[in-house]
């Protein structure tokens, strides 16, 4: 499933990128395949996505968030 | 000895500006969300064996192939001054390490001689953070110093590292290259840095996929091998790290709480605007009168009196005036930028302002524009998207900004009743407010038109970083605020000191007909019913009529008129768009001509009278009229200046120039046409 999927307080590991679509400054930030994200929370119509990866704090577009295939690890 | 050149080179949000403040006791600006620290800025300092430093502070960026044109600079300057960096003081932080040596390690890889400084040391045990600089420093091959902006420790250190910069090591990071495609980077060019060639390459062909697989292959390659170093000398407890900040962004990023505190400020600080400094701004109103009282007790009557009082002490009031109100503005934006809530503020609105064009970061313009067009404009470089960037540059104007406070405080108390509405509402503290509310809607609809309209390719790619919360360094803020208040009274001092000159000279100097204006009245018919005081009335606006001014407000008169305003308006409407302030000097200047007594502004334009109608010259349609007008129009030099350099075209900032002032008739004359219809 993708980043959008995760409700708030949801933690994932980052399992696939598409990696022709995504934009370079996604992985730059350290979103890359391994990697812990946690959703910390969604704006108002659920974007952008307020989210935690790899230790990083960042707010992303949802659209974004759907090219980031994640396995859930567990629920806050 | 020669200076040495050193960087300080980092990602956003690491407190860079606090070291080089620290370090140059140069005053500038620390901020907290992207886009504060836009151009390169110099500093100097000596260590104690007597060797100069030039430091250069580059603006925050979070890869070497830049994302928004702030991040752009940095990588030109590093490329371009590569020959002439001693060193570079790469500033980390202790909480976001690993993605911060990212960027170290591409530095590295230019081969610059760097000195790994890693701020917010004293967040490490609240944190849980522990980092084994030795450790560190080996395999990063570079000398790593813990310090702290905010306690002040460890610029010792930083000083005398800096002492041994010759022996700085320039060892690459990493060769990654042979594992991405040997045959691909043993093609490249052979001559000098492999990674700036690479570089080059990867700048001028962003669109070519290969070069876009290679860069997140070689992204990938350097995070492992910033992560193998990390395992055996950094360790954070994450839950910990943010244990407060997550508390607060709980209720502060909250879909609705959220948004109802982020109005709750809004409202907070318009009203502070207005209340706190109402008492400050009758003070300096008064003195000023008074000073020019005493001005023209002291000095023999004349023209140089003339010109002192009434156009430079009146002037100079008009803008001394709105200090307390520019400064309260400044102080709430300042704080809100220090402490991290700007890009909470980005976060709740993008989607809101992607409906208009825009994106969240459009919020932090519209929100500064409040205080002064121009660094809002500046601020819009951290966009990555030029469309969202370029409409929010175009709208921005229209959010009002303090230079529309002197005209609109004096409009406001000549035409609207100092009534009070159910209690609490009094009626002129709401028409202030609508105009606020006008300007962010115009702003807005503005933005939408364009958004239609606006043909621009565009990659939308939005990335925001919710930095940790901080307890504000008062310094930092309050010299802010004191920068951007001296800024707004030098400049628009200058103006209205140069204008005040030139208004008066044109005023009382002119053809025949001016010379003879004193006779030609004194010999007319009706002199013999006028009363001395009337006379000298009728002399001084014949003069002032066929003054090089009055001839120039008399040409223009025709395309104003059908707004309900008369030629002195308009030279004040004509000099305005030098600067929007300038009005209530300009009128200051043009009445205070023709009356003998020192009395405030307000007083003297209150006593006008429309010779049309018999009634007040400032009379309701007038007034709103005008209040539409300075709403609209793109009356300000500064920003036209700034829009083109940002923009790089005369195209848009006379877009704003001619689109605004078309807007702005037609809504002063659909006002005055209201208002007539009505009363």
């Amino acid at each position: 499933m993708n980043v959008t999927k995760l409700k708030i307080g949801g933690v994932a590991t980052v399992e696939k990128l598409c990696f022709d679509e995504i934009p370079l400054a996604l992985m730059e930030i350290g979103c890359l395949p391994g990697n812990r994200i946690k959703i910390i929370q969604k704006a108002p119509c659920g974007c952008p996505i307020y989210l935690e990866v790899a230790g990083s704090h960042f707010a992303l577009r949802a659209e974004d968030c759907k090219k980031i295939t994640v396995k859930k690890t567990r629920n806050e | 000895m020669n200076n040495l050149n050193v960087l300080l080179v980092g990602n956003p949000n690491t407190g860079k500006t606090a070291i080089f403040n620290h370090l140059t006791g140069l005053n500038q600006k620390v901020g907290n969300y992207p886009g504060v620290t836009l151009d390169k800025k110099q500093g100097f300092f000596t260590l104690d064996c007597g060797q100069k430093i030039t430091l250069t502070d580059l603006p925050g960026t979070y890869s070497l192939i830049p994302n928004a044109s702030d991040e752009a600079v940095a990588t030109e300057y590093l490329t371009a001054e590569k020959g002439h960096i001693d060193a570079v003081i790469f500033v980390a932080e202790v909480e976001n390490l690993k993605r911060n040596l990212l960027l170290f390690s591409q530095v590295k890889d230019l081969g610059l001689p760097c000195l790994l400084a890693i701020n917010m040391a004293d967040q490490m045990q609240r944190k849980g953070i522990f980092i084994n600089t030795e450790t560190l420093s080996k395999s990063l091959q570079t000398d790593v110093i813990l310090i702290s902006a905010r306690k002040k420790e460890g610029f010792d250190d930083i000083k005398s590292a800096l002492k041994k910069v010759r022996s700085f090591d320039r060892s690459k990071f990493s060769d990654y290259y042979e594992k991405i495609d040997a045959t691909y980077f043993n093609g490249l060019e052979k001559n000098g840095n492999p990674y700036e060639n690479w570089l080059n390459i990867a700048l001028t062909e962003q669109e070519n996929k290969t070069v876009q697989k290679y860069l997140q292959k070689e992204t990938i390659y350097r995070y492992q091998k910033i992560n193998d170093i990390l395992k055996n000398s950094y360790q954070i407890d994450r839950e910990k790290a943010r244990s407060i900040g997550a508390k607060i962004d709980k209720v502060l990023t909250h879909k609705f709480f959220g948004v109802l505190f982020f109005l709750a400020i809004l409202f907070l600080m318009f009203q502070a605007v207005f209340t706190w400094s109402a008492t400050p701004m009758d003070l300096i109103d008064e003195a000023f009168v008074k000073w020019a009282g005493w001005v023209s007790e002291k000095m023999p009557s004349g023209m140089l009196r003339d010109l002192i009082c009434e156009g430079v002490i009146a002037g100079l009031g008009g803008v001394v005036i709105f200090i307390p109100q520019i400064a309260v503005l400044s102080l709430f934006i300042a704080l809100l930028e220090e402490i991290g809530y700007m890009s909470r503020v980005v976060f709740l609105m993008d989607r809101l302002m992607r409906r208009f064009g825009m994106n969240g970061r459009s919020v932090i313009s519209l929100i500064s524009g409040t205080a002064c067009a121009i660094p809002a404009i500046i601020a819009t470089r951290s966009m990555s998207s030029w469309k969202d960037r370029l409409i929010t540059i175009l709208v921005t104007p229209f959010t009002t900004c303090s230079a529309r406070l002197p005209v609109y405080t004096i409009l406001i108390s000549l035409v609207i009743p100092d009534k009070i509405y159910g209690g609490i509402f009094n009626l002129q503290g709401l028409t202030m407010t609508a105009l606020y509310l006008l300007g962010f809607l115009t702003a807005i609809l503005a933005a939408l038109v364009l958004q239609k309209y606006l043909k621009v390719s565009d990659k939308k790619f939005f990335i925001m970083e919710m930095p940790d919360y901080k307890i504000p360094l008062l310094k930092n803020i309050l010299l802010d605020v004191f920068q951007k208040t001296r800024s707004f009274v030098t400049s628009a001092g200058k103006i209205i000191l140069a204008l005040s000159i030139v208004i008066w000279f044109l005023s009382t100097s002119g053809g025949d007909d001016f010379k003879n204006a004193e006779t030609l009245v004194k010999t007319s018919p009706t002199a013999q019913n006028l009363s001395d005081e009337d006379l000298q009335t009728a002399i001084a606006s014949e003069k002032l009529a066929t003054s090089c001014i009055g001839k120039m407000g008399v040409f223009i008169e025709p395309v104003i008129k059908p707004l309900g305003y008369d030629w002195k308006i308009g030279i004040a409407l004509l000099t305005s768009f030098a600067a929007r302030e300038v009005f209530v000097g300009t009128l200051a200047t043009i009445y205070g001509i023709d009356s003998e007594e020192e009395i405030p502004i307000k007083e003297r334009l209150a006593k006008e009278r429309n010779p049309e109608t018999g009634g007040a010259r400032f009379d309701l349609a007038c007034g709103l009229s005008l209040l539409i007008f300075y709403a609209f129009a793109m009356q300000c030099m500064g920003t036209l200046a700034v829009v083109k350099r940002e923009t790089k075209s005369w195209k848009w900032p006379l877009l704003q120039l001619f689109g605004m002032g078309i807007l702005a008739y037609i809504g002063a004359f659909i006002t005055r046409w209201i208002v007539l219809f009505f009363s």
